[in-house]
């Protein structure tokens, strides 16, 4: 680090950078006494006059790539004051790795009832369309059609975040971060990249017509850039509308034998919810890249790990790829393949 | 490496180039060159002289004399340092490369790295025994659920002791060195866990709990063993949002969960009504037990609290009484010491070992704040 970059601020009790907020002042009252700069100063970008129109489709005049710009975007991911008293930043769903927590939430972007499972956000810009349902395009649309966290969500200005609208620089560089997001990579291939013997053969069992992986999940994984989806929305026995149509009310029972033995269908001991309600049955097909770091699957988080993906356990038999004449053995395998994607 | 992207094959040749100075890094999770290094954890040599700093974007351990305050060296580790920690004797300081999937141990006296072990996928917590015999890795991949154990002297890992939840993220030794707690943030779980976790047998002897929680962040121990503190955050997410409109999406927690079989897990508010503490992150404990110092991330802050105080709350109240004071808006007063504003994104925090200033790493400033605490 170069010596100029060093820079020593003495700064006195309640200082510049020191204010203290607390119950009871004491003796003894915690201060800042100085502050170490062990690097280039560094400043966010000012807040400035926010958006007004929040149907803007917002497209990035500057380069993604351009390193202020992601970091200002980086700043503001993680930055909890911007929002409404300080509860939460977008890291706190999305977290810090760019990742997900893999929770479901009730936004209410297709009424309530409708829980989905927070996107896996490394890698959006190869994808779209982004959101699970395919309404909205390029991650620049997913951000810059908003002008605030909420339309992100699909909910109007001020509902659910409560945040500000942003300005257009700040808007740019949230876009720019996320944009710049990549890929992480597999762990569990060998040391040098290639199939182990077991994801081998479950590529042969991804590849087997007669499973039928690859019709919406194409990709060869000697490809470093196959995304393994055909970017179109099916119905995968996923959808819960409701037994008598959509919107009827109650949605499909998800768990039978939980809600017969009088679990709260929507209670906090499971993680997914028993019963739900989707406005549509036909979801967007995602990514396999990463997918060993994006769970949980389905739309809604209903698949808590890769198993539950192609066993039959949380969708109507065979919709989500011809898998109930495989072996424990070959599901294993198959599990092991999308692994190493 | 394992087939890990681009960013790691860029870097990894750098990281172990002997005495060498770190070149820029990346933005972290991206393929952005970026000149800021990120300063993301901060621990110190035990006899508290030097500050060591993980610098997440710039790939590198800065060293800092902690009574001049000046920067006295800058190492090249791998991608992402995430967590470190000196032997006891301050010879060798072991790093966390998370997107490597490594660990660097640099000779803190030559300030070179001398050894990268490879350990298990993403490792993000480090700790030393008092005999610096072993260091235990937390491996917090999304899919992995290791703590990894490396032989100090041979400088080499000899083992794997698998924690019952996917994530493990970090960990802390018991003040007997018998115990070690770790945290698992398990991705698609709103009720992570604490793991205990025998030394001797290297066996999870319970799972605790901590219901409705997520992020869990950091773990401590109080110096008599009988708690620890986790950092985290509480979705709301059973909760149609429209039933959230006085806020509360998440909140934001600290819990003391007590280290005996079967203990309490008291969740306790961090948050004031418009004054919430987003995304609490490294966890400090003054080393007689007086205060907890939080790094709060997303709010810029270090908050205090008085453990005297949090502990008689914990003592005198039943698991019931304490599950109703989670989202209690008023109750951080009762044991609130201070809310001291940072640098931006302070991650990480510690302590000098008289316990009379405290570190906070501040991410996106890229400096440390000094702080002196109510020690008197």
């Amino acid at each position: 680090m170069k010596s100029g970059m060093i820079k020593i601020g003495i700064i006195a009790a309640l200082g510049i950078t020191g204010v203290v907020t607390t119950g009871q002042l004491m003796a003894g009252t915690p201060q800042v006494v100085s502050t170490i700069q062990t690097g280039p100063e560094w400043e966010p970008l000012p807040r400035a006059e926010p958006l007004t129109v929040p149907e803007v489709h917002y497209r990035v005049k500057h380069s993604p790539y351009k390193s202020e710009l992601v970091r200002y975007g980086q700043f503001q991911f993680n930055d909890a004051s911007w929002g409404l008293q300080g509860e939460y930043a977008c890291a706190s769903c999305h977290y810090e790795r760019g990742q997900t927590t893999g929770l479901i939430w009730d936004l209410g972007d297709e009424g309530w009832g409708s829980w989905k499972n927070t996107k896996y956000i490394r890698g959006g810009r190869y994808l779209p369309p982004f959101r699970h349902e395919g309404f909205t395009g390029h991650p620049d649309e997913i951000v810059g059609a908003t002008s605030s966290l909420d339309r992100v969500c699909g909910r109007d200005p001020g509902f659910v975040f409560r945040s500000e609208n942003f300005s257009p620089l700040r808007l740019e560089a949230l876009i720019c971060y996320i944009r710049a997001l990549e890929f992480t990579g597999s762990p569990f291939r060998n040391a040098d990249g290639s199939l182990t013997d077991a994801q081998k053969r479950g590529e042969k069992i991804f590849n087997d017509p007669k499973v039928g992986c690859v019709e919406c999940h194409p990709g060869e994984s000697s490809d470093p850039k196959a995304l393994y989806s055909d970017a179109q929305t099916h119905d995968v026995g996923t959808g819960r509308v409701g037994v008598k149509g959509f919107r009827s009310t109650p949605g499909k029972v998800y768990n039978l034998k939980a809600l017969e033995a009088g679990e709260d269908p929507y209670g906090e001991e499971s993680d997914t919810p028993i019963i739900g309600l989707d406005l549509v049955k036909e979801f967007d097909t995602p990514t396999l890249r990463d997918i060993y770091a994006s769970g949980t699957y389905f739309h809604d988080g209903s698949a808590r790990t890769l198993h539950d993906t192609i066993n039959n356990s949380v969708t109507d038999k065979d919709m989500h790829g011809r898998t109930s004449h495989l072996t424990p053995a070959e599901m294993d395998d198959l599990v092991e393949f999308m692994k190493a994607l | 490496m394992k087939g890990k992207g681009l960013i790691g094959a860029l870097v990894v040749g750098a990281s172990l180039l002997v005495g060498g100075v770190a070149s820029a890094g990346f933005i972290q999770g991206t393929h952005v060159k970026t000149d800021m290094p990120g300063p993301f954890f901060i621990t110190t040599s035990p006899d508290g002289g030097t500050l060591y700093i993980c610098n997440q974007s710039g790939h590198s351990v800065t060293f800092v004399d902690a009574r001049t305050q000046k920067v006295t060296g800058e190492v090249a580790v791998g991608v992402q340092p995430e967590a470190a920690a000196p032997t006891p004797d301050n010879a060798f300081l072991y790093v966390c490369n998370a997107e490597s999937d490594s660990v660097s141990v640099i000779d803190i006296a030559r300030k070179q790295v001398v050894k990268e072990i490879k350990v298990g996928d993403w490792p993000s917590g480090i700790k030393i025994t008092k005999d610096g015999k072993t260091a235990y890795v937390a491996c917090s991949g999304c899919m992995w659920n290791t703590i990894d154990v490396i032989d100090t002297g041979k400088m080499e890992k000899v083992r794997s002791i698998f924690s019952s939840d996917y994530g493990p993220r970090t960990l802390d030794i018991s003040p007997d060195g018998k115990t070690m707690a770790v945290i698992c943030d398990t991705v698609g779980s709103i009720n992570r866990s604490v793991n205990f976790i025998d030394i001797a047998s290297s066996r999870v002897t319970e799972k605790r709990v901590i219901r409705e929680s997520s992020n869990l962040r950091d773990v401590v121990y109080t110096p008599d063993g009988q708690y620890v503190a986790v950092t985290y955050e509480t979705p709301k997410n059973w909760l149609p949002v429209c039933e959230a409109e006085n806020g509360q999406v998440f909140t934001n927690n600290v819990a003391i969960v007590e280290t005996k079989l079967g203990g309490k897990v008291a969740r306790l508010p961090l948050d004031e009504l418009n004054n919430y503490d987003g995304n609490p992150y490294g966890l400090a404990m003054d080393p007689k037990g007086r205060y907890l110092y939080i790094g709060v991330r997303g709010m810029h802050r270090v908050t205090i609290l008085d453990m005297g105080k949090v502990l008689n709350l914990v003592r005198g109240n039943s698991q019931a009484e304490l599950d109703y004071m989670r989202d209690d808006l008023g109750l951080v007063r009762d044991y609130l010491v201070a809310r001291v504003t940072t640098g931006l994104g302070p991650s990480s925090v510690c302590l000098s070992p008289d316990g009379k200033i405290c570190y906070a790493a501040n991410y996106f400033s890229n400096n440390v704040t000094v702080i002196r605490t109510p020690v008197d």
